[in-house]
């Protein structure tokens, strides 16, 4: 794999001291570290909700519910290596089971006569509801997660395609509680740009928690060396399924924000288009938490311009192509994405101590990949070298 | 389940045929690349609209189909050709999550661009009054377009098997199915192994797509997504890294997918494709190696 | 000529090459060698004249295959020189090795299992040699009986002895000027192993020169003109066949053959 160069360990992000057990630290660690991305957002967003126009606004609001989303694909994606192209399915689930909860009885009763009572009567408030939702989608990410937890590279891909498409089957065609394709509206609004804000904080923190624990290091060893890692007896199934679950709860989150703001779901809102532009803004930013704020950041803003220079020019496809590009050109030119797989106060801290080492580079002049290459970059299929 | 007569079945049966097919067709453009490289080509389905829009785009200036059709194929294997160049060999030798995103970035590219060069609305394609001339027999109506479906991917996979045992370069590609390293000790360049991968995977992504296109009627600008399924999961059903598995896969493939539809209450019937998939995930966990091909677990790490 | 034994301590702290050995088919000079961070191989001399069968020995993790995927260019080089007739192999891919005559057999015999012998044989004769495929394929025939008679099974079916065979068979189907074979006698039985033996040995008088890696010293020293021995990437002996047999018993718990190899 492309691991940054490191003299420590394929783990990445161990400090140089690393020899140490990693004990209570990594919590001090973990929380410094996402404070930091969170400080800038927070400035960042604060900022802009206080200057921007409206529609900005709009938009920065969006880009919150995006990277909701996009955290729980980093916690995932990003920590295992493994693609999934579910998660949105995971944000509609979440999205559907806050919208039947929270609406109206009167709404509901209108477009979905014959839904079960249980739903029909519900009328939950908004924190109840989110809940719920997050809840249930766990408890439909589980058996979903032990199921294709085994899995890798392009079977984990085909699956979580075929899941996200199972569930958008389902939603499109369970009319009497989804309401099928039809919209289903009348959802109370109650997504605030605070609200949003401080989901994504507490999110973010979690999502950093997590990469630094037990559980996120040994998921991030089996990304660098899946037979080592098991070798050394790294329960990789665990560590997986434990972030799938987590991630679910994180998409389901963005979906519950999404539902509250936009008061009208249909199917068609949690398809491809949106995986893949999430899936864009971890790869690009960089697998830790920080790249995947930053790589939101910058394609939402990248995004946004696109689209409205698609809109004036009246030529649809542009900023998706655009996007795609970038994607490409990242795994083309640097497949760690900009900040390479460490946090923003790894980075920093790294920089400030090769500074007082004198300048010097410390990392070692490490090949691009641990398995035997030969001059064209063919990997070398055979045995141990005897 | 709903009692059949004879000539129902036999007309269930010469359509399973037909889609077996093209499915197979697809299922090989797919497991072409795959037993070579171990990659997933997920841009496999553009070949397919761009062979379409080459089609439609010959036939507005009235180019007979006996043309239109080579044409298209041609084209199909030269844009395998790109994409080999430009997608895959910088990217060669990375780890295959990358080389994987790769081919999906481009197969958004390939989408877009067609979209912002062609518009949103599908084309309309017409293949032609005889596609839909019928000839009676055995109590049933078999459509000509059918026959010539089974007939041309017959006559490909006759065709394709030859080239894979008489000639040195199919038998290098059978070779690198194997193991590419001891293929290129032969003295063969990898590079053009990879290449003839690709190029055999146009070719054949061209013929379905007359077939498949054909049967739709009209070609858009995101109509590869669906080929591109069906090729996996009929690759996969059969084994990836089987070609044959990769035929047989495709007709089991489309043998379910008519059962569903005529077995299922009129309802249910959007549930096929979900049901399918979630065969597809069991297969890929109880029996990776599928019918015939080698585990998935084995690809290239 | 005795045997020279070739301690690090001896040899030019700085590394500087010897100079390239005149009239060899083929040298390795000074040759080193990473397996991806870590060195394999190190300031390796060797030379091969033409016609000569020389073989390289050592024990188990010692780099003998390493050297061998080193000359074929599978595993780069990261200093030294490797010159064929006359010509620097460093910017050749394997496949331009491969077709300038030199074509390996390699450990664990790697036929294509799913192909038969015939299928095999032809793909051994590459791109390149395609209009001599009838002639060299008699040729290998005429030397390996047992492969024409097998010429349509499938690889996979066939035994060790007759794999091992085939892998050779295949690798001559190139017409190769230098042979490279890698463990020969790996996982055959002793009868077996001395079919194969015979046979490279009467390879001999075809004109094509060989390097043979193996762990079965005596065999080896027994049919070998010259002989090297590789210890953790580094050569620890080289000199004359009979002189480096005359040292059996050094050789023995030398290469760690006692120990379960």
């Amino acid at each position: 794999m492309n691991s940054v160069a490191s003299n420590d360990s394929p783990l990445g992000g161990v400090p140089q001291s690393g020899l140490s057990r990693i004990s209570e630290f990594w919590v001090v660690r973990a929380l410094l570290g996402s404070s930091l991305i969170s400080g800038l957002l927070a400035i960042g967003v604060v900022a802009l909700q206080l200057l921007g126009s409206p529609t900005l606004r709009t938009v920065l609001l969006i880009f919150l519910i995006n990277l909701m989303v996009v955290l729980g694909l980093q916690v995932f994606t990003g920590n295992s290596g493994v693609v999934s192209f579910g998660h949105v399915a995971f944000m509609g689930i979440g999205a559907y089971v806050t919208a039947l909860l929270a609406t109206d009885p009167a709404v509901k009763v209108g477009q979905i006569p014959d839904a079960p009572g249980f739903i029909l009567n519900a009328h939950l408030g908004f924190i109840p509801s989110t809940l719920v939702a997050i809840a249930v989608t766990c408890a439909i990410a589980l058996p979903v997660g032990i199921v294709f937890a085994r899995l890798s590279g392009a079977a984990a891909a085909i699956v979580t395609l075929s899941w996200l498409v199972i569930v958008r089957t389902v939603l499109a065609n369970w009319d009497t509680v989804t309401h099928g394709t039809f919209t289903f509206y009348g959802i109370p609004a109650a997504t605030t740009v605070w609200w949003a804000l401080g989901w994504v904080i507490v999110a973010i923190t979690v999502a950093r928690l997590f990469r630094e624990s037990g559980l996120g290091l040994s998921l991030r060893a089996t990304s660098s060396d899946e037979l080592v890692a098991r070798a050394v007896g790294v329960n990789m199934l665990r560590a997986r399924l434990a972030a799938w679950v987590l991630s679910a709860a994180f998409a389901a989150a963005g979906g519950v924000l999404y539902a509250h703001f936009i008061l009208a779901l249909a199917p068609t809102s949690f398809e491809f288009d949106l995986t893949f532009l999430l899936l864009v803004m971890v790869i690009v930013g960089g697998r830790s938490v920080s790249g995947a704020v930053i790589g939101a950041t910058l394609i939402s803003v990248l995004n946004e311009f696109l689209r409205q220079g698609e809109n004036s020019i009246e030529r649809f496809g542009l900023s998706t192509m655009v996007l795609a590009a970038i994607f490409v050109g990242t795994m083309i030119l640097r497949s760690e994405g900009l900040l390479g797989r460490w946090e923003l106060d790894e980075l920093i801290a790294r920089r400030w101590r090769s500074a007082r080492a004198g300048g010097g580079s410390i990392e070692p002049s490490v090949s691009r990949s641990g398995t035997p290459k030969d001059a064209t970059g063919d990997e070398i299929r055979s045995t141990e070298p005897r | 389940m709903i009692a059949f007569s004879a000539s129902e079945a036999i007309q269930q049966i010469v359509n399973a045929l037909s889609l077996g097919s093209t499915y197979a067709l697809l299922g090989l453009g797919v497991a072409a690349i795959y037993s070579v490289l171990g990659l997933i080509n997920f841009a496999h389905g553009e070949l397919v609209t761009l062979a379409g829009f080459t089609m439609y785009a010959l036939r507005i200036y009235d180019v007979p189909w006996l043309l239109v059709v080579p044409v298209a194929i041609i084209a199909a294997g030269i844009a395998a050709l790109a994409m080999e160049r430009i997608a895959f060999r910088p990217v060669r030798g990375a780890p295959p999550v990358t080389l994987l995103l790769t081919t999906l970035g481009l197969s958004i590219i390939i989408q877009n661009f067609l979209l912002l060069t062609l518009g949103a609305r599908s084309k309309s394609l017409g293949i032609g009054d005889w596609s839909n001339s019928t000839f009676h027999v055995a109590g049933i109506f078999v459509q000509w377009f059918d026959v010539a479906t089974v007939l041309t991917t017959a006559a490909s996979l006759v065709l394709l098997t030859v080239f894979l045992r008489k000639s040195v370069r199919g038998l290098a590609l059978r070779a690198a199915a194997e193991g590419l390293t001891m293929t290129r000790l032969m003295g063969i360049r990898a590079d053009s192994i990879v290449t003839g991968a690709f190029v055999v995977s146009g070719i054949l992504a061209g013929i379905a797509a007359f077939f498949y296109i054909g049967t739709l009627g009209q070609v858009g600008y995101n109509y590869g997504f669906s080929p591109l399924l069906k090729g996996f999961i009929a690759a996969v059903i059969g084994g990836l890294g089987s070609l044959g598995g990769a035929v047989a896969g495709g007709f089991t493939l489309a043998a379910l997918e008519i059962f569903f539809q005529v077995a299922l209450p009129a309802e249910n019937t959007p549930f096929t494709g979900a049901i399918v998939f979630a065969m597809v995930i069991v297969v890929l966990l109880f029996r990776p190696q599928g019918l015939f091909g080698r585990s998935l677990a084995t690809e290239r790490v | 000529m005795s045997v020279k034994r070739l301690l690090k301590r001896d040899r030019d702290p700085e590394g500087v090459p010897e100079p390239s050995v005149p009239g060899a088919l083929f040298a390795a000079t000074n040759l080193s060698a990473r397996y991806g961070v870590s060195p394999v191989l190190r300031g390796v001399d060797l030379h091969v004249m033409p016609g000569e069968i020389v073989t390289l020995l050592g024990a188990n993790g010692a780099g003998k295959t390493t050297f061998l995927y080193t000359v074929m260019g599978l595993v780069q080089m990261t200093s030294g020189s490797l010159v064929y007739e006359g010509q620097d192999l460093s910017a050749l891919s394997p496949e331009d090795r491969v077709n300038c005559g030199i074509a390996l057999s390699p450990e664990g015999r790697r036929i294509f299992a799913k192909m038969t012998v015939e299928e095999n044989l032809r793909l051994g004769a590459g791109i390149k040699h395609q209009a001599q495929y009838g002639e060299n394929r008699d040729w290998v025939f005429g030397l390996f009986p047992v492969l024409e008679r097998l010429q349509g099974t499938t690889a996979g079916l066939l035994s060790g002895g007759e794999q091992q065979q085939l892998a050779v068979g295949r690798a001559l189907m190139s017409k190769p000027k230098l042979l490279l074979l890698d463990e020969p006698s790996l996982g055959l039985a002793p009868k077996i192993v001395a079919t194969i033996f015979d046979l490279i040995n009467s390879l001999r008088g075809e004109g094509v020169t060989i390097l043979l890696v193996e762990q079965n010293v005596r065999l080896a020293l027994d049919i070998a003109d010259r002989g090297y021995v590789l210890q953790t990437g580094q050569l620890e002996l080289s000199g004359d066949a009979q002189d480096l047999k005359k040292n059996a018993s050094v050789e023995e718990a030398y290469l760690g053959l006692a120990v379960g190899s």
